[in-house]
């Protein structure tokens, strides 16, 4: 898969932050792997999207896509975002020092 | 195991060591920081800065032998502020059950406390880390004053369950409260999550190391006097190490020379055993080193002990001659009855040991093992008898003190004397141990390893009485009733030999007649089974086999439930969770069917919350389940099936009636069983789905749940169960998602709340 | 783990949606497809086929480990056994391909319980 071919080839009416949404959105239904998400999310958050935008994509496309899709797509995603989901299943929250550590 | 006279056993008895039976002495000499010795160091700066972080919550104090660790932190211990809990780990600390009751002991030094809080017992295999640890940071977060809990010598702690309970307690050690580690190596706490959260203090080899002037006070103390180069030169070679330092100094002392290079203890151990041999040894009276090497050979020594063991008469005289000339001697009690040596100088003599007499040792260890066994000290008899590879020696006693150490909890003292046995291929040459290590495992929740040991338990033929009387044969059978290997009938026919060949005040009776009334009832004979059910309690609250009352009380209730009798089987239900809660039997695997049996009558009675409590309890005890027993395993889970519908909780009884399933299709042939198991699906299958929840976790997810409760990785939880990262996550993820949670954190509380965690 | 893109803070409420959805959290999912995953009277198949029909869904579009566990345990309590949750694996092989089946078949085998890797003591 390479870079941005679309500008070059075929000049399209979407803004660029659009377009970004637009392909990952595409992502998530076509089962990416988590790798690819990085490039993608990028692109989103450097063209003016936020996060928020992000996850609204996600929501959007639900319906369409279905449970499996966005449950395969949110490990790799979160990742692109900053956030490690693995780790945070792991993780057990220190409890505050006046606190007998939650117990 | 009388009482005993023996000079200078340890005097006052704490409550904790009650957890272990009458004749079970706790060491005093453990619970109090080493005396120190005219002439030693005062290592301010140190103290100094320990002084300066009072709020650490955790200290770790790490450095190889000699160099002062102990020394430093009982100088501390009388420096701080701090009220100090002290406890010196040894070997026998590898079992939860001890180290708890060590740890209990010495906080209520400190303070009188409830130590019944801190009783744990410990099937191998599971894990307490996570419950103990708790208590432990409850008990001292109540406690008026701040304490500080010290546990010397932690590198001795191999066993995982206590490191891990060590662990979990470094980070939740309460505000005010201090855990204070030494150890010669990495100590068994988390040390990346601790310094991430700035809550140790780390002292090590660098730290600990003397400089020439605190060099020079240990060289004075010592009696010598040396200019500055040469003891700069000394500082050099030895780099600072305590010890060494003031081994040059006896050997400076008594005419000996300065060590030149190589005395460090980093540097050639033959060459400093070559040091201390030609310069401080060797002007040793041969007849005391004689004494010396020999009596290495023991942890701890007294005078009449050291006389059998050197087959000599005045070692009394002798031990005190040789703590007056310091040679590394320390006295353990005021009345300077017993002692041991410093544990480098034990290692030295053990070496020069090994190159004198090696043929020597085994005899010695044989003559200590006599000793203790003569008074009335047989399980330090069996460390010895271990040691000096007496196999005959070990089984008797093996076999006379296990039921004891396993009533009392000490389950993994108990798993490390049988495996003993497995380790050397020993276990076809003794009978008795193989039937009773086979009965345990069973009892312990390990069928393969019970089978393996049957196996090898039931091909000797060789006679003899074990130690309650019995023929071997009354315990075979007892083995073979227990397993249940060729069905019900087979299991009758078993349980009335052991019933009839058991001698009257074994321990065995009360199983052997339950076994036999239960398979009157597999049998679909309720009447035949409940009067030798009844016998059986009867039986088992006579001599104190506990955990088989409870159960027969139990099967009773099932036949009370069986004609109509709900009030009658709520009752016994009651007698047999008061005999548990009073005997401290809450986490025995045989308890489990009491649970089950309480359920269903609070159930019946509209009682919701409680009913959930004992499934909830159940649960925990789910684990120990196995197929090793498998007529008692089938029938408790086919009761909590039957509980789990009567809550309308489809799931849950489905989840149980799966596992019952497995197990009987291994063992088919249980009477009645199989065709109850059959009904209750049919039922299930009528009845509306159950919602995924709690209940729906299974045996599998239940052994994962009081690891996940620890701060341990999914890689060091996979280690522990035998799986790997990946399995451990993914019973994580379905873990959380039955708890309705999405993170590990809240999965720990939830599982607090509902009861699946102790 | 990539860093932060800067200025861009990934809040609590995003963090925990997406961690649920990667745990293939009910609740989470019936919102963002707007319909409930699970009918609590359903009216054509009965529970446990529903169940099983599902997984045979999930297997052949390939699905997350999380969401096989979810749809197992969800046959399991609705009454399958472990023999019928496997024919589902057996009865799609020739329509999907073996490739999909045994990327399947290992997670299905953890979610009925078979410890493949564990040590029995």
């Amino acid at each position: 898969m390479s870079h941005d071919t679309t500008s070059s080839i075929d000049p399209h009416g979407l803004n660029e932050r659009t377009a970004a949404l637009a392909c990952l959105a595409t992502l998530v239904a076509m089962h990416a792997g988590p790798s690819s998400y990085g490039r993608c999310v990028d692109r989103a958050l450097a063209a003016g999207a936020t996060v928020d935008d992000v996850i609204d994509t996600l929501k959007v496309v639900a319906p369409t896509v279905g449970l499996a899709r966005l449950v395969t797509a949110a490990p790799g995603l979160a990742l692109a975002l900053g956030y490690d989901i693995d780790a945070a299943l792991e993780a057990v929250d220190l409890a505050r020092p006046d606190e007998p550590g939650g117990l | 195991m009388g009482v005993v006279e023996s000079p200078g056993a340890p005097a006052a008895q704490s409550d904790a060591a009650s957890w272990f039976g009458p004749s079970y002495l706790l060491e005093e000499s453990k619970l109090r920081p080493p005396t120190s010795r005219p002439g030693s160091v005062r290592r301010t700066g140190l103290l100094g800065r320990l002084r300066a972080s009072p709020d650490a919550p955790v200290v770790t104090v790490v450095g190889p032998p000699g160099y002062g660790k102990s020394a430093l932190l009982s100088q501390w211990a009388d420096d701080t502020a701090r009220r100090v809990a002290w406890v010196s780990i040894e070997d026998e600390d590898n079992d939860p059950a001890v180290l708890l009751a060590y740890i209990a002991a010495a906080l209520d030094r400190v303070q009188p406390i409830d130590v019944d809080v801190l009783r744990t017992r410990a099937p191998p295999g599971t894990s307490v880390a996570a419950t103990v640890a708790r208590r432990i940071a409850t008990t001292m977060a109540g406690m008026v004053d701040p304490v500080a809990l010290v546990l010397d010598h932690t590198e001795l702690l191999h066993n995982h369950q206590c490191r891990d309970a060590i662990a979990e307690l470094a980070v939740h050690v309460p505000s005010g409260g201090q855990l204070v580690l030494a150890s010669r190596g990495q100590p068994p706490v988390p040390l990346a999550t601790l310094r991430a959260r700035g809550s140790v203090m780390e002292i090590g080899v660098d730290d600990l190391a003397m400089d020439e002037p605190e060099a020079r006070v240990l060289i004075e103390g010592a009696g010598v006097e040396l200019a500055d180069s040469e003891l700069a030169e000394l500082v050099l070679h030895t780099e600072g190490w305590p010890v060494g330092l003031y081994l040059a100094a006896l050997a400076l002392r008594s005419g000996g020379r300065r060590p030149t290079a190589g005395v460090a203890f980093s540097g050639d151990d033959r060459l400093m055993a070559d040091y201390l041999r030609t310069e401080l040894l060797s002007r040793v009276p041969r007849g005391r080193m004689s004494f010396m090497t020999r009596t290495s050979v023991l942890e701890r020594m007294c005078g009449p002990l050291c006389d059998a063991v050197v087959d000599g008469t005045r070692s009394g005289r002798l031990l005190e001659a040789l703590e007056g000339s310091n040679l590394l001697l320390v006295p353990l009690d005021r009345r300077r009855e017993w002692y041991r040596y410093h544990k480098l100088f034990q290692q030295l003599l053990r070496a020069e040991l090994n190159q004198r007499e090696a043929d020597a040792v085994a005899e010695l260890h044989a003559r200590a093992a006599a000793w203790y066994e003569a008074n009335g000290l047989p399980e330090m008899a069996i460390t010895h008898a271990q040691a000096g590879g007496d196999a005959d020696r070990v089984a008797r006693l093996v076999t006379a003190c296990a039921l004891a150490a396993y009533a009392g909890g000490r389950l993994e003292t108990v798993d490390r004397w049988f495996q003993w046995f497995d380790d050397r291929g020993l276990i076809e040459r003794y009978p008795s141990v193989a039937v009773l290590g086979a009965v345990l495992r069973a009892v312990m929740g390990q069928p393969a390893a019970a089978e393996r040991w049957a196996a090898l338990g039931e091909r000797a033929s060789v006679g003899g009485m074990l130690p309650d009387g019995s023929p071997l044969a009354a315990w075979q059978a007892q083995l073979r009733a227990f397993l249940c290997r060729h069905g019900v009938r087979q299991m009758r026919r078993d349980a009335e030999l052991a019933r009839d060949g058991l001698a009257p005040g074994s321990q065995w009776l009360a199983s052997a007649l339950a076994l036999e009334g239960v398979s009157w009832l597999l049998d679909d004979e309720p009447e035949r089974a409940d009067p030798i059910l009844a016998q059986a309690v009867e039986v088992g609250l006579d001599v104190g086999a506990l955990p088989a009352a409870a159960a027969a009380l139990a099967e009773r209730g099932i036949v009370a439930i069986g004609r109509g009798d709900w009030a009658d089987g709520e009752a016994l239900a009651e007698h047999g969770i008061a005999i548990l809660r009073d005997g401290h039997l809450d986490d025995y695997g045989p308890g489990t069917i009491v649970h089950a049996l309480m359920a269903r009558t609070s159930a019946h009675r509209g009682d919701l919350p409680r009913a959930r409590e004992h499934l909830g309890h159940a649960a925990r005890l789910r684990p120990q389940l196995t197929y090793a027993m498998p007529s008692f395993a089938v029938q408790t889970l086919l009761e909590l099936a039957r509980g789990y519908l009567a809550l309308a909780d489809a799931a849950g009884a489905r989840v149980v009636l799966r596992e019952a399933g497995a197990i009987l299709r291994l063992r088919p042939d249980l009477g009645s069983l199989p065709r109850e198991a059959a009904e209750l699906r049919s039922t299930l299958d009528s009845l509306h789905v159950g919602s995924v929840g709690p209940s729906s976790l299974t045996t599998a997810e239940l052994r994962l749940v009081p690891l996940l409760s620890t701060h341990l990785s999914f890689r060091e939880i996979g280690d522990r169960l035998y799986v790997s990262r990946h399995t451990v996550k993914t019973q994580a993820i379905s873990v959380y998602r039955k708890l309705g949670v999405s993170s590990r954190s809240e999965a720990i509380e939830r599982v607090r709340a509902i009861g699946l965690l102790a | 783990m990539r860093p932060r893109q800067q200025g861009h803070v990934v809040r609590a409420e995003h963090e925990d949606l997406l961690r649920k959805l990667a745990l293939n959290e009910e609740g989470v999912l019936a919102s963002l497809l707007g319909t409930e995953l699970i009918d609590g009277e359903p009216a054509g198949l009965d529970a446990k086929t529903a169940a099983l029909v599902r997984l045979a869904g999930l297997i052949a579009v390939g699905s997350a480990p999380a969401s096989y566990q979810w749809c197992v345990t969800t046959a399991l309590a609705a009454g399958a056994s472990d023999a019928e949750v496997v024919a589902v694996l057996a009865a799609l092989a020739p329509i999907v391909g073996s490739a999909r089946v045994n990327s399947a078949a290992p997670e299905i085998a953890l979610a009925i319980g078979c410890d493949l890797d564990r040590y029995d003591g």
